[in-house]
């Protein structure tokens, strides 16, 4: 009987099975086992009664999801993806491979000297990648930031943080830190890092403060990890600036890229925040740990001669890098102080 | 969606009774659909899928919310979801008490009006 609820649970629209079908089975198997201690009549009833109300129910929502999808608009209805379906890691992960799958490849072509360039289809193809990743920003902030458009906002938010802050306390490098860097290089890479990535931790700060005043970033609240998958867009672009002037470093960047896409995909498949936080604060480490051995081995064909930098500076600037971000990453915890609703606080 | 519990009266029994079972605390499905039995004296038997049909509707409505994993402690075999009332689920709930409360005041004059 079990078997065969679980098997017409298939009737139901495919986004509603997968948000409830669980559900159902361990409710309808829960009955059921109550059912069995009072006997055998007490089984059938409760086994017919719950069949002749599945029709009724798999109509009803079938109907509700036809309504939705017509509330929606057809285009709209299409960005709605199932939490953990192939399709929305795919469009959350689309800055990802736009940064980590398709410029190495573009720079493995021009390497190779199969084609010049500039090339008209080569800068056709870029026009049209950079125009998706655009059209995509804009339709997930307009449909209200659902998941996979987080990691838009935060590799936007990268570049707000290395460009716009990054750029604003350059100056603030210039007068004060040459000293530092003469003193001790770590310190000054630090110093030279966290200038780069201040914004980003600023903004997640802010955002952790902001969520107390404004109802909009209330979700963020009941579901602190989205802050963390917003935070984790900036990490591809963070791995093409610690490889920035680089040569030869397409497969480390490839396999840099293949783990925070596996990060990714464990997030979205996981719905407990620990495991979610590690995939994606896993993610991150693990990748840019592969950048910085990356970077030790093809030093060498690339700054050979120079004076400041070695194979162990361009190694720790990576780590001191993924220092920094990291830092940023833990801020949503603090999230997980505020307090609980009353109800929840009632029911603990 | 509404913010005006109003505007959700009156409650359907089903509804009434899934939101008072919420109203002391938090609940898995299963444990709602007892609670529902119970406190209408066995005439609302919900069925599984009825039961997550209105939980559906519910959640849509922000009268109840889903708490993450994390904040549940449901035991081995128990759903690992649970639902809880939101304000706007308890300031719909208590405009229904209050209804109820004034219909039962009236019935009970005019009763008596007609027992006099």
């Amino acid at each position: 009987m079990k078997r065969l609820y679980a098997l017409l649970l298939y009737l139901f629209p495919r986004a509603y099975r997968e948000e409830y079908g669980e559900e159902l089975r361990i409710v309808f198997d829960l009955a059921l086992d109550d059912a069995m201690a009072s006997g055998r009549f007490e089984v059938a009833h409760v086994a017919l009664h719950e069949l002749s109300s599945l029709p009724k129910a798999i109509i009803h929502e079938h109907l509700r999801e036809r309504r939705k999808a017509k509330m929606a608009g057809r285009f709209g209805a299409y960005f709605d993806f199932t939490h953990g379906s192939s399709r929305e890691f795919l469009a959350a992960f689309y800055p990802f491979f736009l940064l980590g799958g398709v410029l190495p490849i573009i720079n493995m072509i021009s390497l190779s000297g199969v084609m010049r360039f500039p090339n008209p289809l080569f800068n056709g193809i870029a026009i049209l990648l950079l125009a998706i990743l655009g059209i995509l920003c804009l339709i997930g902030l307009f449909k209200g930031l659902p998941r996979w458009s987080l990691t838009y906002l935060g590799f936007l938010l990268a570049i707000f943080s290395v460009y716009q802050i990054g750029g604003m306390l350059d100056r603030l490098w210039v007068r004060a830190f040459p000293s530092l860097y003469e003193r001790s290089w770590f310190l000054g890479q630090v110093a030279y890092q966290g200038i780069l990535w201040v914004g980003f931790s600023v903004v997640a700060l802010l955002l952790v403060l902001l969520i107390a005043f404004l109802p909009v970033l209330r979700r963020f609240k009941k579901d602190w990890t989205l802050l963390l998958l917003l935070l984790y867009g900036s990490s591809p672009f963070a791995l093409l600036l610690t490889f920035d002037d680089y040569m030869n470093e397409e497969l480390w960047e490839l396999l840099a890229f293949i783990v925070l896409a596996v990060g990714l995909w464990m997030y979205l498949h996981t719905h407990n925040p620990r495991r979610q936080f590690w995939a994606l604060f896993g993610g991150l480490t693990v990748s840019l740990f592969i950048a910085a051995i990356g970077k030790a081995i093809i030093y060498q064909y690339f700054w050979e001669g120079t004076r400041h930098f070695t194979w162990l500076t361009e190694m720790m600037s990576t780590i001191i890098m993924w220092m920094w971000i990291a830092l940023g990453m833990l801020i949503p915890l603090l999230l997980r102080l505020f307090p609980q609703s009353k109800d929840q606080l009632q029911a603990a | 969606m509404s913010t005006d519990p109003i505007s959700y009266l009156p409650l359907t029994e089903p509804t009434f009774y899934i939101l008072l079972s919420l109203a002391p605390g938090k609940k898995h499905g299963y444990a709602i659909m007892k609670d529902v039995r119970e406190l209408s004296g066995e005439r609302v038997n919900l069925s599984t899928s009825t039961l997550y049909t209105a939980i559906g509707r519910l959640l849509d409505q922000e009268l109840i919310e889903r708490l993450s994993d994390e904040e549940q402690d449901a035991g081995p075999g128990l759903p690992r979801k649970s639902y809880a009332l939101t304000d706007l689920g308890r300031r719909v709930l208590e405009a229904e008490h209050v209804r109820l409360q004034g219909m039962v005041r009236e019935a009970r004059l005019r009763l008596r009006e007609d027992g006099a």
